[in-house]
Parts: structure tokens; sequence; C-alpha cells
């Protein structure tokens, strides 16, 4: 569906969010974890081919918000676009977190943020215990950062080179939270991290993957997962998994 | 105006989805309108459940892109029993696209379809370049491919349709070959094989080293040759290849095509059949035809 953008800026870094105006019916189906097929290009061309899935960072009122950082060509077009153009969204798409824990530890990894936060948020107002565990390289990529504290979640930063919060990486006091239930989302060496210390702990633990993707539908089977019940579509069977399904 | 007859069978309209673009149709379901759709082209089927090839399996290239799935399919059993009276309920025709790595497996998903109500023929896929055995084996060599034509016809009761491969020296060829063995129909193209690779890690980008090329940057190569194929046989030529809007169906339609089918651009696009079709429908009036079928080879030349 084609939905009018809001805004579409630059937070930090290479960061950006895009915001559409979608409709009543479409936000009222979004669940925590969940993503959309985003258009890249105007539809006049066909270069770059296939939407981008984007995690959906935050919903306000019919507002739906997706945080993506800059990493090729499609991203790199996607900041092009401006507030009054059309986006085509297919939204929303894939499973969701389990919403009946009562303590969720979120450990997002760089722009892995753009998939928890919605969650966090969530589970925070349903007065669940949440913590969230944020982790970048350095302080000038950290933008979830304003949202976070925007919604008063609390976080614990941590940052590689040290110029923002405990230095070093996201996962190293992971084993004080074993009582919590862990999501995880951020790129793959992390994750194969997370789930290792959650088997360690005995911690329950799900991993939010990203794999590139054709349709988001569970159609062309392009974005498979390896898991110990064979392989599953990233796009409907995920991209939400439980960590010990996960095979790396 | 669209209502099409090809062999025996009649769709609401010309405009079909394309094998392993659209799952089993019922994944699309939220999005399309079934009824819309004149004929769904099932994920290729094989006679027991196939789990696929390893990931990567798709990269994106310039107005395109390449996939390696190696048919990961969960078989023509599993097929008949639960999809089968799923899809019935929409007024889309079913075209189950089976594949077999020997002529007997081929034959086999083609007698375990015999007599199934809800589906109303059978594609060939004998132009799969993903996996190892079969598939293409079969579409590159003209005898071969006659032979295994012979034998789904003698194993089942439903129209069979023989999807080319373009990975050959003369499509022509082939396409005169498996005519004469009896196909209904030819459906065409396949996709290109081709290969993309990742400079930094100087690997390929897809584990299967190879994979197939389809979207708008094939359809110049397949208009080409659905063009040479129909004007070389008499049994209808279904135009596949980069089909994204109405005008991409139209030249197809021009070329000789008496059906299209749409493929990668549903992934890009899921209205892309519906928009195509009522685009058709307003060409058709604009230029003065009464019917779809008038249009059918009507290139000046």
């Amino acid at each position: 569906m084609g939905f009018k953008v809001v805004e579409n800026y630059r937070v930090c870094g290479r960061d950006y969010l895009l915001t559409v105006e979608a409709d009543r019916e479409t936000v009222e189906k979004i669940r925590a974890g969940q993503f959309g097929m985003v258009q890249v290009r105007s539809s006049i061309q066909f270069d770059p081919l296939l939407r981008r899935p984007l995690g959906i960072f935050n919903v306000e009122g019919n507002r739906v918000s997706f945080l993506y950082r800059v990493y090729g060509r499609g991203t790199e077009l996607l900041t092009k676009t401006e507030a009054g153009e059309e986006v085509e969204v297919l939204m929303p798409l894939g499973n969701s977190i389990p919403e009946d824990r009562e303590k969720y530890l979120f450990i997002a990894g760089g722009i892995g943020i753009g998939g928890l936060f919605l969650a966090a948020r969530w589970f925070e107002e349903a007065g669940k215990d949440v913590v969230v565990l944020y982790g970048e390289r350095s302080s000038e990529n950290l933008s979830g950062l304003p949202f976070l504290e925007k919604y008063g979640i609390e976080t614990v930063v941590y940052t590689e080179d040290g110029s923002y919060g405990k230095r070093g990486l996201v996962t190293k006091e992971l084993p004080e939270f074993k009582d919590y239930t862990w999501v995880a989302c951020g790129p793959t060496p992390m994750l194969k991290a997370v789930k290792e210390i959650a088997e360690e702990e005995k911690a329950e633990c799900f991993l939010s993957l990203d794999r590139r993707m054709a349709c988001g539908v569970g159609a062309c089977l392009g974005c498979t997962v390896k898991t110990t019940e064979g392989y599953k579509r990233c796009c409907v069977e995920g991209p939400i998994f439980r960590a010990d399904e996960v095979i790396f | 105006m669209l209502k099409t007859e090809l062999f025996g069978v009649e769709f609401e309209n010309p405009v079909w989805t394309a094998s392993g673009t659209f799952g089993f149709g019922l994944e699309y379901a939220p999005y399309v309108d079934l009824n819309r759709v004149g004929a769904v082209c099932v994920k290729g089927l094989s006679i027991k459940p196939r789990e696929g090839n390893e990931p990567p399996r798709i990269w994106e290239t310039p107005c395109g892109m390449l996939n390696a799935i190696g048919l990961q399919n969960p078989g023509v059993e599993y097929f008949v029993e639960k999809i089968v009276p799923e899809l019935q309920k929409y007024r889309c025709r079913v075209v189950a696209n089976i594949y077999g790595s020997t002529v007997e497996e081929y034959a086999a998903v083609a007698k375990a379809l015999k007599g199934v109500d809800g589906v109303d023929a059978i594609e060939l896929n004998i132009s799969c370049p993903n996996v190892k055995k079969g598939g293409l084996a079969f579409g590159v060599d003209p005898v071969e491919a006659a032979r295994l034509t012979e034998a789904v016809k003698k194993a089942t009761d439903k129209p069979v349709i023989v999807k080319l491969s373009p990975n050959v020296t003369d499509i022509v060829e082939i396409a005169k070959a498996i005519e004469s063995a009896g196909a209904d129909a030819l459906s065409a193209i396949n996709t290109l094989l081709g290969m993309a690779i990742d400079i930094r890690k100087r690997k390929p980008r897809i584990k299967n080293r190879f994979g197939g090329l389809s979207g708008p940057a094939i359809k110049p190569v397949a208009v080409r040759m659905v063009y040479q194929v129909s004007k070389a046989v008499s049994i209808p030529v279904i135009g596949i290849g980069g089909i994204s809007t109405w005008e991409d169906a139209v030249e197809f339609f021009l070329a000789g095509a008496s059906a299209v089918q749409v493929g990668t651009a549903n992934f890009f696009n899921p209205k892309a059949v519906e928009e195509i079709v009522e685009g058709l429908e307003s060409y058709l009036n604009e230029m003065g035809y009464s019917h779809i079928s008038e249009l059918v080879g009507d290139l000046r030349e």
C-alpha cells in the first residue's frame, strides 16, 4: 500500500528515521517485533528492484516509523525520499515477540535497536519489567538513544571505544539478567554470542533475525534460516526465533 | 474480453503467476484478489519433499535478481491433500509445476496429480538451473526433452505445458521436439543462469555459486525467444520473463504469447497481476481490439 511520508531525516551517523502516515486498520494489526517491506525507489523505475525489510520501530497514532541504517544502494536511495511523497510499504509482516512474560531484557547491537524499541516501549507501558542493553561502536551511532530516553525506558549503553556509557560489548554483563526473557537483535557475531551465553545461563532467549528478502510473505523461499527443525522462512516463521533452534 | 481458452481449459484472463514467485498462491491471498488471477502456477512439486539449497539463496542485481532456491517444496502428496482444497475456494485456475530428477520421477508426480479436481494443468519444469540432477538436463537436449514429455503425457490426464530454458543454443529446435512429443503448450522462459560475486569476501553471493536471473533485466531476451518459438510451433506459447507492467505484457502478446506469467514482479509489487489485467483491458479498448486473442502475434513487421 502507498503511504504518505511524514518525515525522513538523519538521526545521527548513518541512521535515518522514516515515518509514514498509515491507516487505522494497518496500525491495529501491528505486534511488537514485526517488520514492513519498504519500497526504496520511485514506482516508475525498476532499480533497485526489491523492497527492503525494515523493522517497525515505533507507532504513534497512525504514524509508523522505521529506523534504518544506510548500508547500500537501496537504503541510500531511501534517504532521498521526502515528506509528502508516497512510499509503498507492505506491513505488518512476520511473527512477533511473545507478550506474556513479565521481565524482558532487550539486547540491541547497533541498528538492531530498530527491531526492538517498539517491544521495549509497549511492554514497559504494559507495566512489565523492561531493561534495554544497547551496544554500539561509538557514541555517534546511538540513533535509538533519544527515543529510549523520551519514553523513559531503562537503558544501559555500551560502546566499544568507551565514548558513551560503559566501555565494551553489549554482551558483557548478560549473566546478571538470567531471570529475564532475552530478546536480541543485531549483527550475527553478537547474536551468536548471546545464544551461547543464554544456553550457559539457561535464560529464555529469542533472536530477531535479518535476512535478504524478496517477497516478505513466504512465497519466494529466499530468506531461509537454518534451524534445528530444518529450513524456516525468516519472513513468516520469523523474524523472531527461539535462540536454541537457530543454527549459525 | 480477456477470457482465454487454452488446451480445453477456460481461464478468466490470460495473466498468470509464474512458478516459484507466488508460493502456492495462498501466501498472497491477504494482499491479492486471487479471483483476479488467471492461473496460479505453483512452486515446483517433486515426488518427495525437498529441503532446497543452503542459504544465501537470493541476490539483487541491476533491474533483476538471482535465485537458487533449489526447488524447496513439501512434496506432491501434501500439495494434493492440504493445498488444492484451499485453492479451490478461489476462481483462479491452478497449474501444477512439477519436477523430477529422472523421467520416472516426473511421471510419478504427474500420476499423483491424475484425476485431482482443482488441478487444471501440469507445467513441466525442465529448465531449473539450480538443482544438480534433472531439471535443466532435460531442457537443453531435444531428444531428452521429447522423451520426458511423452512419458509425462502418458502418465496424466491433464494438459501438459513444458517450460523452456533460455540457457540453450537453439530454443526453437527444443520447442519443436517437445511439440512433436505431444505437449499441449509451451511456456518460455525460465531464468537465465547467472552469477554475482562479493568482491570483499571474494566469494559468490549465492551459496550455490550460480543462480537464475529474473526480473525486468531479462525481458528483451524473453520477448525474442517467445517470438521465435511462437513462429515455429502451432501449440500455444505462454510468455514469461520480467513482466512487471501491462505494457510488458502487451509486448509478449504481440510477440506471439497466448497468455503470460508474472514472476519476480509479484515480489516488489503484489498488485502486479491485478494492475496488468486492468491495463490490458484498457489497452484493448483503446486500440480497438474486441478480444485479447486478436492481439496475439499481431506484430506489424
